[in-house]
């Protein structure tokens, strides 16, 4: 397994990596509701100065299979990120409060 | 009481105002009726031109409702055709791939191998066949059309009116809308507890929405309007379609604004409000408050069209109490990696709201199962719902 990296100006987000640098939707849903509310607003809370940032950096970056690695990284974790927003913003709960089992929610067709 | 003066129900042909029956939403014997008068006779969505852009793409369409499949490829001439997807031999599946590109269709059980237009290119060894006649060497045909970009299909023998007159006004009325730039699709699906009609309502109505969605859009779409009235309402034949309200003093939480100001100024729509540049059926009643439109084309399609982008619902009933929902996202292509990240954020909101509404279906299914619940009151604007019963009610010939 390779080890994942960022660019340097987002260095710091490193530590999220192994957690938040997942690859597909399911995986991110799946995080989400098997994490712990503490875990999701540490996370949250560490992207979110970033964030204007991060875009900014990636709106420069064609969405390609040339994107490279440490780019891709970059993106991944404002993926999770978007995945776990609610939870933060709406829900104060890693789940949607009352929601229908996230489990029995299939992913069909995941975004390219 | 104050009691408004001027009902949306009133402004429907022929809805009446008692409660209505909750045996149309759980009778098995209901539903093998509806399956018959309904689902086998009424064009119905099976996807977009854009996922067979070349000859010989070809995506199969699972229909749970009649747990079959078919299959649409894009012939020689680049028209789209519709198959069963059955090999006439022994009947195997032909496509076994969710899509694919082929020269040819290839049964793999005989190799059996039709052209794109479903006649026989290879019988292998066919003089020893007997009397093979060539009509029952042929892929069967389904009934296909195309509406905007959507290809639609009808199982009926003969269709009783060709798919642009079975749309009507609500089809006319959205043809100018650019359907064709969302070609980045997104699905999420489910096998929920509920019957059909109650799955395509719980879209249909926005007086739930400073209930049940209290922890997410309510003061987005409802702020302003504390019992989520409709800004408009229409029927269209059996299809139907509201405006539901957006609040224009909403002020979006952190991350959520920051996905608003990345989101791409090339949207599919621009323009929050009146928008007399948009197509005549969107935002139909050019309100100064509008949030986006519910289009419903009957049995099992709902079009939602906001400013930016339009997704899709879907329902499959399998049975009175199961419903299969898929509800797809179309958006222009990520031009950038920030465009991607906005993306898949309004995805996780479009699910998660989505995921609100669900249990309240699978409830309201058992208790009318059980006989607790026999009568369903329809609010004033819930008229879509009513006006839903009143249309099945009319094709199952039955009377209220």
């Amino acid at each position: 397994m390779t080890t994942q990296s960022l660019p340097s100006a987002f260095a710091e987000l490193s530590p999220f990596i192994t957690d938040w640098a997942l690859d597909d939707t399911t995986a991110r849903m799946k995080k989400r509701n098997r994490s712990s509310m503490d875990d999701i607003q540490q996370f949250y809370e560490a992207m979110l100065p970033r964030l204007e940032a991060a875009l900014s950096y990636l709106k420069a970056i064609p969405y390609d299979r040339n994107m490279s690695a440490q780019d891709a990284c970059l993106l991944k974790l404002c993926l999770s990120l978007a995945e776990i927003t609610t939870a933060v913003e709406w829900y104060n709960q890693p789940g949607v409060v009352d929601g229908y089992d996230p489990d029995k929610i299939l992913v069909t067709q995941d975004l390219p | 009481m104050n009691k408004p003066q001027n009902f949306l129900t009133d402004t429907f042909a022929e809805l009446k105002k008692t409660p209505v029956d909750t045996r149309l939403y759980c009778d098995e014997s209901v539903f093998e009726s509806e399956r018959e008068r309904i689902f086998e006779r009424c064009w119905m969505m099976a996807g977009r031109v854009e996922q067979i852009p070349n000859k010989g793409d070809f995506f199969v369409r699972r229909l749970p409702t009649f747990g079959q499949s078919l299959i649409f490829v894009r012939n020689q001439e680049g028209e789209v055709n519709g198959f069963y997807n059955a090999c006439p031999h022994r009947g195997n599946h032909i496509c076994l791939e969710d899509q694919g590109n082929v020269k040819l269709l290839r049964c793999k059980f005989h190799n059996w191998a039709f052209d794109l237009n479903g006649n026989a290119a290879a019988i292998p060894d066919q003089d020893n066949f007997f009397d093979l006649d060539e009509a029952d060497t042929r892929l069967v045909p389904v009934h296909t059309d195309i509406w905007n970009g959507f290809i639609f299909f009808n199982l009926a023998e003969t269709p009783k009116q060709d798919l642009q007159t079975y749309l009507g006004d609500i089809g006319d009325s959205l043809t100018e809308y650019p359907f064709e730039t969302g070609t980045t699709r997104f699905q999420i699906s489910a096998t929920l507890k509920s019957n059909w009609k109650s799955v395509i309502d719980s879209f249909c109505e926005t007086y739930h929405l400073p209930a049940l969605h209290r922890h997410s859009i309510a003061t987005t779409l409802a702020g302003g309007n504390k019992f989520g009235h409709l800004v408009h309402a229409l029927e269209s034949g059996p299809h139907r379609a509201a405006s539901v309200w957006g609040n224009k003093n909403y002020v979006p939480k952190p991350v959520q604004s920051i996905a608003y100001q990345f989101s791409s100024t090339e949207a599919i729509t621009s323009g929050q409000g009146a928008g007399a540049d948009l197509p005549r059926g969107v935002n139909p009643s050019r309100s100064e408050n509008w949030g986006l439109d519910i289009n419903i084309l009957f049995p099992n399609l709902a079009i939602v069209i906001g400013p930016g982008s339009y997704f899709c619902h879907q329902v499959w009933p399998t049975s009175a109490g199961e419903t299969v929902w898929e509800m797809t996202g179309f958006w222009a292509p990520a031009k950038n990696a920030a465009d991607r990240f906005v993306q898949q954020y309004f995805l996780s909101e479009l699910r998660d709201v989505a995921s609100e509404d669900l249990n309240t279906l699978e409830r309201a299914q058992e208790n009318i199962k059980s006989g607790a619940i026999k009568q369903f009151h329809f609010h004033d604007h819930e008229v879509l719902l009513r006006h839903h019963y009143k249309t099945v009610l009319g094709y199952l010939g039955m009377n209220d």
